[in-house]
């Protein structure tokens, strides 16, 4: 009797507890009950709602919530895939050629409104972009404009088969003397250039802007009332917050729904605030800078936050100008010739650009974290990665050359900078040009010039300053003098692409998908005084032969190009067109009571849609 | 007196249009451009193609004249353009009909194309190539908040300030005016990004007594016209005068000590001249030769300064704001040099060289208000 007495009283407390928890628990699983997500945004405002003509960060932070990709990135791999949540793309095969490129959709999706998802939504935005009467800078996925003007991109047809299937004709256009394409060779990352143009609701797009494309410029902030993407209808109050409602309805969330009720975008201009307002909770998650990341591993292990590192997709460098940076010019001619561009004084000679490799000490610039007693040292106080060619942090990039960093030894340096006609013939600690490769092919009276150089970044970036003030004491150690200077940003632009420079420290971000072809840096067709971003007029044949065979490779066959990509990138080592100097290591932290904060390399934010705000 | 403001505003339509084609030309030359960050942000996906594409909409391949001149006049009568007489009609109708395509909460913006200028004469302030948005409107909605911090920020260094400084200077030598003159150095001295930061460490988020920034708490609301809001929409300053306390008194630091200091020294002059002695002679009070005599006259070298620092309450404090995520103009204005956004700068610089002229009239007024002797 006692043991039934004690059976009844379990059995009660069990029906009280699932009385209890069983509604709460039913409810937590119900759409926009995981509370509010709030980022920091030390930029600015947006500029556009539009995905078709909007072009900078935080826009595309909002815009990209609300639309579908055509072919979306798999989070874990960093790569288009099919089949992936936010993305229409089922599946996709090439013809024989390799050039024409059939796509076909996911049938399931439809727009917040209950209109489905087809091509042609799709082909009513790239008809916009197409047009060249927007704004728009996707203009550069085609290979041409509507009215035929060159657009450099590998997007050349497209031609809706059904509603749920898209033929493409895409690859490297071959144009002839009228600007016409001729030919279309196959190119593996041409595929990448449909997903630039965003899919959009047409039947709503029409109806506001019909075949008038140039008046989505007149209003940029359009928002259609159908969305697809786990949040909507965003709410903007200048210089405060965008603020977007998360989207019950939409189909495609990691948990099928979408747990946040709400996503902020606050406006907290200065990064000291941001930090310290994430401290006190008002922010949800936070990207750590450099110099703050070994302070918060330790406070992160004794308040509980949340932390994830990984390397950036990116690199910093030190761009060698190595053509005449006295009269600049292009790589290439109108009809595609090389030109002449004479040679830099000091960089023009690959022994010079790689004795910088060894004079400069990249390992004491990124340094050590502190370790108990011993505190850190270096500028990135061991945050960070040796960048040693062309290519991303480990978990973002698919290539890996498998490359030594050039090890600091200055003593090498100086041995390879005399082969290369740089010694110190008058004992004055300065080293002159004796017989260097200028006064070879150039001008004789170069000889007995001292070995002095120019060096600029962008000031209010201290970890670029810094390494510029490590770059020159080094090198003045072994008697190059080095005019170093932090200019503005766009001081800096200007004259990285006026290509009237020396040296420059700077940095690329890596797009995603990644894509190690580096023609738009490293090739003659990029190496445009003004414009271009091969802005080191570094220019090999080799290479380029490469770059175009990674890329033509039959059936974009995986192992295939990573081979020759690894070869490209050891020409890259050897002939040192940039000092790669270091990977900064990203840290993304979390508050304590977020669930479902499971961040990727590179898409840190990938599953947001799940997370829930926990109230403490 | 009214005849000496006309003239004045008129002398200031040649300083206006010196001033902008001046700034203009200063600013085609710097370096940099507004799609200078366009293509290094994104060079894989970006060619130069596009950059030169988009120069040439955006009317930057021009020369900087014809730049100024569609500035100023417009790109129609700059280039002769027919005006299409059916434009506006059509435009009517294409708004009616996509308005029923948007949200409730989208927000206005405008076209960054260089054919849609009408010029600054014709009241269009252009778009800004940053935020795609009217000038007009980024400076309006940024307006407010600009006004609400500089009013209160000269309305406590003004009323702290005179009072400290005639004190200051009727007890000169005391332990108090040593004080105020230690300090008018401090309040001087030290930074303003510092001061904020150091106080909203302390009392925001140390002490947890006072809000860590914004004007008000964030929030969004439904409005009645069914479109979203956020705090400043529905709540009264009076209920949120907590988020002024830090950045007023860090931007009124230096004007309290500026103020105290130079009424101290004018006090000094005036209770040091002929007319004070003979009042003290007549036996008045000390009290009453102070304040009836000698503040008045004390105060009249103020209005010099008041006109100038009325403008400094329209212009904003870009460092401020920034420490305090105020959403005032002077960071507006900043991030517009920053990123070079040609029309943002160029309608700041109309408005400074406005308010600088007006500042100047007003100072003109208050001199003949504070000095009967004085006549324009």
């Amino acid at each position: 009797m006692k043991r039934f007495t004690h059976f009844l009283m379990v059995g009660a407390l069990l029906t009280l507890v699932m009385a209890l928890v069983g509604p709460a628990a039913a409810q937590d699983a119900e759409p926009n009950t995981g509370g509010v997500v709030i980022e920091g945004n030390i930029g600015s405002d947006p500029s556009s709602f539009n995905p078709l003509i909007g072009n900078d960060t935080t826009s595309s932070d909002i815009y990209g919530k609300m639309y579908p990709d055509i072919i979306a990135i798999n989070p874990e791999t960093l790569r288009s895939e099919p089949m992936q949540l936010g993305g229409l793309a089922e599946s996709w095969e090439y013809d024989e050629s390799g050039t024409v490129l059939t796509l076909y959709l996911r049938q399931d999706l439809v727009w917040s409104d209950g209109t489905p998802i087809t091509a042609d939504d799709w082909i009513w935005a790239a008809d916009a972009v197409r047009s060249g009467e927007t704004s728009s800078p996707r203009t550069s996925a085609f290979t041409t404009l509507a009215d035929g003007t060159q657009a450099g991109g590998f997007v050349d047809s497209y031609e809706k088969i059904d509603d749920f299937t898209i033929e493409f004709v895409l690859g490297q256009p071959i144009f002839d003397d009228e600007g016409n394409v001729t030919e279309i060779t196959p190119n593996c990352t041409a595929i990448d250039s449909i997903a630039d143009v965003a899919v959009v609701p047409s039947h709503l797009y029409d109806a506001a802007f019909g075949m008038d494309y140039a008046a989505m410029d007149s209003d940029p902030f359009f928002v259609p009332t159908a969305t697809f993407g786990p949040f909507t209808d965003p709410f903007f109050e200048a210089g405060v917050q965008v603020s977007m409602l998360g989207a019950p309805e939409y189909s495609d969330a990691v948990l099928g729904y979408v747990s946040p009720s709400e996503y902020v975008q606050l406006i907290v201009p200065d990064t000291t605030v941001e930090y310290e307002r994430f401290l006190a909770g008002e922010l949800t998650f936070i990207g750590v800078s450099a110099d703050r990341q070994n302070d918060f591993r330790e406070l992160a292990a004794e308040e509980g936050y949340q932390v994830f590192e990984s390397p950036q997709n990116g690199y910093t460098y030190v761009g060698w100008n190595v053509a005449d940076p006295a009269n600049p010019q292009p790589g290439l001619d109108e009809n595609g010739q090389l030109i002449d561009q004479g040679i830099h004084p000091v960089f023009g000679d690959v022994l010079v650009r790689q004795a910088m490799a060894y004079a400069i000490d990249t390992t004491s610039m990124i340094g050590t974290r502190p370790d108990g007693d011993t505190p850190a040292s270096g500028i990135l106080e061991g945050n960070g990665y040796q960048a040693v060619t062309h290519n991303s942090g480990e978990g973002v990039t698919f290539v890996d050359p498998g490359l030594d960093p050039y090890p600091f030894d200055q003593e090498k340096a100086l041995e390879m900078l005399a082969e290369a006609g740089w010694s110190d013939q008058d004992g004055d600690g300065q080293l002159e040009c004796n017989d260097c490769l200028y006064a070879r092919e150039v001008d004789p009276d170069y000889n007995g010039t001292p070995m002095s150089f120019s060096l600029t970044t962008n000031a209010g970036n201290d970890v670029r300053e810094r390494v510029g003030q490590t770059i020159r004491e080094q090198l003045g150690q072994i008697g190059i003098t080095v005019e170093y200077e932090a200019i503005d940003f766009g001081a800096l632009v200007d004259l990285l692409l006026s290509q009237t420079h020396d040296a420059i420290i700077i940095g690329w971000s890596l797009g995603l998908p990644f894509d190690p072809d580096g023609r738009w840096a490293f090739s003659a067709e990029s190496d445009i005084p003004g414009a271009g971003f091969a802005f080191t007029s570094y220019n090999n044949e080799e290479l380029n032969d490469l770059w175009q065979e990674a890329t033509t490779v039959p059936g974009c066959d995986p192992e295939a190009r990573v081979e020759l990509y690894q070869q490209a990138m050891q020409i890259l080592y050897e002939d040192q067109p940039y000092l790669w100097l270091v990977i900064n290591n990203v840290m993304a932290a979390a508050q304590p009571n977020v669930e479902n904060w499971d961040p990727l390399p590179a898409a840190n934010l990938w599953n947001m849609d799940a997370w829930r705000v926990l109230e403490d | 007196m009214t005849r000496h403001i006309i003239r004045r505003l008129l002398q200031a339509i040649p300083t206006l249009i010196g001033v902008t084609l001046l700034s203009y030309m200063i600013m085609s030359f710097a370096p940099g451009g507004p799609l200078s960050f366009l293509g290094i942000a994104n060079p894989q996906e970006t060619s130069a193609d596009v950059v030169a594409d988009l120069e040439q909409k955006f009317g930057l391949s021009d020369p900087w004249y014809i730049q100024y001149g569609r500035w100023l006049i417009g790109t129609d009568i700059i280039f002769r353009l027919p005006q299409s007489e059916t434009a506006a009609t059509q435009d009517d109708a294409a708004t009616t009909t996509r308005s029923t395509a948007r949200t409730s909460n989208s927000v206005q913006g405008c076209s960054v194309l260089a054919t849609e200028r009408q010029g600054i004469l014709r009241g269009d302030f252009g778009c800004s190539f940053k935020w795609r948005r009217p000038v007009v409107d980024l400076i309006a909605e940024r307006l407010p908040a600009t006004m609400e911090l500089g009013i209160a920020t000269l309305f406590v260094a003004l009323f702290l300030g005179v009072p400290i400084g005639l004190f200051a200077a009727v007890t000169r030598g005391s332990l108090f005016d040593n004080f105020t003159r230690v300090f008018a150095v401090v309040g001087n001295a030290v930074p303003s990004f510092w001061m904020g930061l150091m106080l909203l460490l302390l009392f925001a988020f140390t002490l947890d007594i006072l809000p860590s920034g914004g004007r008000c708490e964030r929030m969004r609301v439904r409005l009645e016209d069914g479109s979203s809001g956020g705090c400043a929409d529905v709540v009264p300053i009076y209920n949120r005068l907590e988020y002024l306390i830090l950045p007023v008194f860090v931007l009124s630091l230096s004007g309290i000590a500026g103020y105290s200091r130079y009424m101290r020294t004018s006090m000094l002059d005036t209770i040091n001249s002929d007319y004070v002695r003979t009042a003290r002679a007549k036996g008045l009070t000390s009290r009453s030769v102070w304040l009836n005599h000698a503040a008045r006259n004390a105060l009249i070298p103020l209005a010099t300064f008041l006109g100038p620092a009325l403008v400094g309450v329209i212009g904003g404090a870009a460092i401020t704001e920034t420490i305090f995520s105020w959403p005032g103009l002077g960071r507006l204005i900043v991030e517009a040099v920053t990123n070079r956004d040609y029309p943002v700068i160029m309608a700041s610089v109309i408005i400074s060289a406005l308010l600088t002229v007006i500042a100047y009239i007003i100072s003109d007024v208050l001199y003949a208000l504070f000095d009967p002797r004085i006549r324009f």
